[in-house]
């Protein structure tokens, strides 16, 4: 049935109508002609040059466009796939980005480090999460220094998002390393969509400020949306009991952030064949961190709590040619850059101790000789203070020269860039075959002093490909596989087959095999740690060598990473059921996954284990449901059990045994619109997380502006913190009020 | 004898009025010319067989295509049947005095309407775009989108409203777009704009005509051309018969739709019954 759909929409009009008239009269086939050139003479549709391949060919339609980088019906993609679009946004009420992930089934996403966001899917570390790709309109945001995403720092509003399409499971057959467990892909909206200026606000209790400005502008066979926004708010802003023997008192948590972004989307038709996108943007955030929470507390005095700055810009083209309805070449081109600091400053002491001249030992040569003496293990070296004759006499000159503590400030400080080229061409053999073929070539750069100790880099090609094949009209199966290389990870192919049966129409099974890949970044492959502290107090700036016994100020610990480390594999094996009937439609997804040379060690400056020694099993099922119950009304859940098997405690901290969601969205009438939602993890990090939420909104047009005003709560179900101890609301309700208004 | 002549006479008289009552109807074709009207001619001449002729200079009726033959033909106070116009310039025209009607060559607005109810039947807000050729159906669409119980959304699209902005506001506000016959929108330059930008928003298309379904709209009640030249016929033939013309005409319909397009936006492929209900004979 679908394949004659295919059929009968490619085929030419006169084909068509020829096809129509079989077996007609010589009136009909005239009548046929003068229907032609009656159409012809009034130059309307017939000479569309837009056709419905290139609508198939096209990034627009709302099928699934990421598994496999084709256009592909939701019940013939090679994976589960959970779409969120505009009217799940909007009913999810969510702020922030990473809010949504939580209508993903198997997915975590909380905030785990105070304000900074870990979206995990089947979440393992609570930390250092780094096995999921994300992109925007087809850059990837997953960084190449420290692998990781910054959900804060997403240069994008969520009121700009068009739909967000989450792949749910290993994709480094379509995307190459780093698409470990799956890939979310963010799909902002066209600027043609986009209408005049929206000035919009935001505010509530948990110090909630936001405001955005949106404007649009659409000329001839071109169009341009710009967003300037900040938001900032107070984070978890209770207190906790921090029962760290070098604490042992309740401490208010430090989290506060504030972030700015601006992002812009502009595109240019270039007659009829050709369009060209031109995006560009970034963003600046300022997070407060948590004292108590730094590797340094223990030997710092801290004066000047740490924060964190972060900056990102970004540049990107696309360009899209149509050399008939059947061949599209997509190029795309972007260049990317990051940039973190965490400041803070302090004076030294020794563990336990007050600030004084003996806490600057830890920055001198004695100290960094007994470090390396015992293996770089520093536990064994503080332990040894006391007993180091070399230690002691350095003691002794210190107290001896001065009573001033070292105080100093630390910027660690890391920047990123990456320049991407990825040309992609999509051919439609057949309406039995289809073809997605491309290269991809990258250049990632990374800096810092503290982290790498000056400039680090890695250039990578890649060439991928996806054959889709019509085998029968109930049987699908897609074949991909991604080759990569690159200089400090080596050669690498990343394979997934498919096989979809599609039983009844929109109904499918599908049997899915991938195999992915996490390659080391820049810093777990060429780690080289050194903590230099800047604005040194006197007398040591002046005299480091008759002080510290060295030419420079610098901390006893550093860290090398030694370069042997390899790629994560990731071997997946699915079942999958894609069903709709009427206006419910549900997916259920029953896997296997074997994670190994997992690197589940800290990599901290404090705490530097890296070994491919992890190794977790997850096995599990998913579903998820939506049903468009009446044309006012959508329910929408999900739900995931799973069972996680680890070789160390930190892959356990996400494992939550179930997981699941409830929404429920009613269009009152056209003005007013109530959401609710449901959100559970039973387990993170033994901790259950419990929330609802309830929000209203009114929207009307006056005038020539629309007007909206709403209002929103989220109330947590449990008393419990949040993952780790320290992420404690103070109130367990949290609301804001929003208007806007568009012009 | 004398009954003898008169039957006679009342046969021949029956002959006679029979002969003149089926005496060829001639007619002329108004239009733009070209290769187009040349195939209609043809087609409406094999249609209509040996019951009418084309006659230029003395025409019982003309045949007028698009509004600029249409005002030609009714200069010459000749009867005219008309196509590709619409009902506005139709009423226009026949206030000034033109004896004229429309044989309309796409499908009632009322049909569009109803096909989204078959298709759609959860959508709530049917949107449409106006422009000044449009813009005297609003009353009309009204009506249609009570008989179906949905709201009706529109935009005007003008010199200070550009249709990428009509557009965009109307996409956020609707669940469905009925496109109308309407040249200054729905032509080939537009089409990418409004298919690519319904596609991107979940936003389907209905209409305008079978072009566009098969450019990418979801579906269309449509005018084929058979349809149409039947219905010409049927009015010319009337007119030969009566000398009267009747009123304005829609041809039978049908409906056409693009499954690949409908499966993208998760849309159940109607079955016949359901089509066959809409009704296709207007």
């Amino acid at each position: 049935m679908l394949a004659d759909g295919f059929l009968l929409a490619r085929l030419p009009a006169t084909l068509w109508y020829l096809i129509m008239s079989l077996g007609g009269f010589v009136q009909k086939l005239l009548g046929l002609l003068a229907a032609v050139a009656l159409a012809q003479s009034a130059a309307a549709a017939e000479s569309l040059s837009f056709d419905g391949d290139a609508l198939r060919m096209s990034d627009a339609a709302p099928v699934v466009l990421t598994p496999a980088r084709l256009r592909q019906p939701q019940s013939q993609a090679p994976a589960s796939v959970t779409v969120i679009d505009r009217e799940l946004i909007e009913a999810s009420g969510a702020r922030e980005i990473y809010q949504l992930m939580q209508l993903v089934p198997g997915m975590a996403a909380l905030k785990v480090d105070g304000n900074i966001p870990t979206v995990s899917y089947h979440g393992t570390q609570a930390r250092d999460v780094r096995r999921m790709l994300v992109m925007i309109d087809g850059r990837s945001q997953y960084k190449p220094g420290l692998a990781r995403v910054l959900w804060n720092d997403l240069p994008i509003e969520i009121e700009d998002i068009e739909r967000i399409e989450v792949t749910r499971g290993p994709a480094s057959a379509a995307y190459g390393a780093n698409a470990f467990q799956g890939v979310i892909n963010i799909i902002t909206r066209h600027p043609d969509d986009v209408v005049g200026t929206t000035l919009a606000a935001r505010q509530g209790n948990n110090g909630v400020r936001d405001w955005r400005v949106t404007t649009a502008a659409h000329g001839d066979g071109k169009s341009v949306r710009l967003t300037v926004a900040e938001k900032s708010d107070d984070g978890y802003d209770g207190t906790y009991y921090d029962d760290d023997p070098l604490v042992m008192r309740d401490v208010a948590m430090r989290d506060a952030k504030r972030i700015k972004n601006i992002n812009l989307r502009s595109a240019f038709d270039l007659g009829s064949d050709d369009t060209l996108e031109f995006l560009a943007g970034g963003s600046e955030s300022g997070l407060q961190r948590l004292t108590e929470d730094s590797d340094f507390y223990e030997v710092l005095e801290v004066y000047d709590a740490p924060d964190e700055h972060a900056e990102q810009a970004f540049a990107q083209m696309i360009w899209n040619h149509r050399f008939s309805a059947k061949h599209e070449l997509k190029v795309q081109a972007y260049a990317q850059y990051n940039s973190n600091n965490l400041a803070f400053g302090g004076c030294a002491k020794l563990p336990g101790g007050a600030a004084d001249s003996t806490g600057a030992v830890l920055f001198s040569k004695e100290m960094r000789d007994l470090y390396e003496a015992n293996g770089r293990d520093i536990n064994a070296t503080i332990a040894q203070l006391g007993s180091s004759p070399e230690i002691g006499a350095r003691f002794g000159a210190l107290v001896g020269a001065t009573s001033e503590p070292l105080c100093a400030d630390f910027d660690l400080r890391l920047q990123e860039e990456r320049y991407d080229l990825e040309i992609q061409d999509t051919i439609y053999i057949d309406e039995y075959a289809r073809l997605v073929v491309g290269g991809n070539l990258r250049h990632d750069r990374g800096y810092s002093k503290t982290y790498t100790n000056g400039v680090v880099e890695n250039v990578s090609q890649r060439l991928f490909g996806n054959l889709e094949l019509h085998l029968a009209d109930p049987l699908y199966l897609n074949l991909g596989g991604y080759w990569e290389r690159d200089e400090r990870n080596g050669r690498y192919f990343s394979p997934r087959t498919s096989l979809i049966y599609e039983f009844m129409p929109s109904n499918s099974l599908r049997l899915v095999a991938s195999d992915s890949i996490r390659s080391m970044d820049l810093y777990e492959d060429a780690a080289d740690v050194h903590l230099y502290p800047t604005r040194v107090n006197e007398p040591y700036a002046s005299d480091p060598v008759g002080l510290l016994g060295q030419d420079r100020v610098e901390f006893f610990i550093v860290q090398t990473s030694h370069g042997e480390l390899t790629p994560e594999r990731i071997r997946s094996r699915e079942i999958g059921y894609f069903g709709r009937y009427r206006s419910v439609e549900w997916d259920i997804r029953v896997y296997d996954e074997e994670l190994r040379d997992l690197v589940s060690g800290s990599l901290s400056p404090f705490n530097f284990d890296p070994e491919n020694d992890g190794e977790v099993d997850i096995n599990g099922r998913e579903v998820q449901l939506s049903w468009r119950v009446s044309a006012r009304h959508l329910l929408r859940a999900t739900g995931a059990h799973r069972h996680t098997d680890a070789n160390n405690k930190p892959e356990l901290r996400l494992a939550s045994r179930n997981s699941a969601s409830l929404l429920w969205r009613w269009d009152i009438n056209d003005n007013w619109m109530f959401s609710t939602s449901r959100y559970l993890g039973s387990d993170y990090n033994k901790l259950r997380y419990e929330r609802t939420d309830g929000q209203i909104t009114w929207k009307a047009r006056l005038s020539d502006s629309e007007v909206m005003i709403g209002a929103l709560v989220q109330h947590d179900l449990t008393n419990n913190e949040v993952v780790f101890e320290e992420n404690v609301y103070r109130d367990d309700t949290r609301y804001w009020l929003s208007a806007a208004v568009t012009f | 004898m004398k009954q003898g002549r008169l039957t006679l006479m009342l046969v021949l008289l029956l002959f006679a009025s029979a002969v003149m009552a089926e005496a060829p109807l001639s007619y002329a074709i108004y239009g733009p010319g070209g290769r187009a009207q040349d195939i209609f001619s043809t087609s409406l001449q094999t249609q209509l067989g040996n019951r009418a002729n084309r006659d230029a200079l003395s025409p019982d009726l003309i045949v007028a295509l698009g509004p600029v033959a249409l005002n030609s033909a009714c200069e010459s106070g000749i009867p005219v049947v008309a196509t590709q116009v619409d009902s506005q310039q139709i009423l226009a025209m026949r206030a000034q005095g033109c004896l004229c009607v429309a044989v309309f060559s796409h499908a009632d607005p009322a049909v569009q309407f109803s096909l989204q109810k078959t298709l759609l039947p959860r959508a709530r807000r049917v949107g449409v775009l106006l422009s000044s050729e449009t813009q005297h159906l609003l009353p009309l669409l009204k009506r249609y989108a009570d008989t179906t119980q949905v709201s009706l959304l529109v935009e005007e699209v003008s010199d200070s409203e550009p249709l990428s902005s009509a557009l965009a506001k109307l996409l956020a506000r609707v669940d469905v777009v009925i496109a109308l016959p309407d040249k200054n929108i729905f032509n080939a330059d537009n089409a990418r704009l409004l298919l690519m930008a319904g596609y991107r928003q979940g936003k389907p298309i209905i209409g305008p005509d079978d072009h566009w379904v098969r450019a990418g709209s979801l579906a269309a009640a449509y005018i084929p051309s058979e349809n149409l030249i039947e219905t010409f016929s049927a009015v010319m033939t009337q007119f030969q018969r009566t000398r009267k013309l009747s009123g304005d005409r829609y041809p039978a319909f049908d409906v056409e739709f693009n499954e690949s397009v409908a499966e993208a936006f998760s849309i159940k492929t109607p079955d016949d019954e359901a089509l066959r209900e809409l009704g296709g004979d207007q």
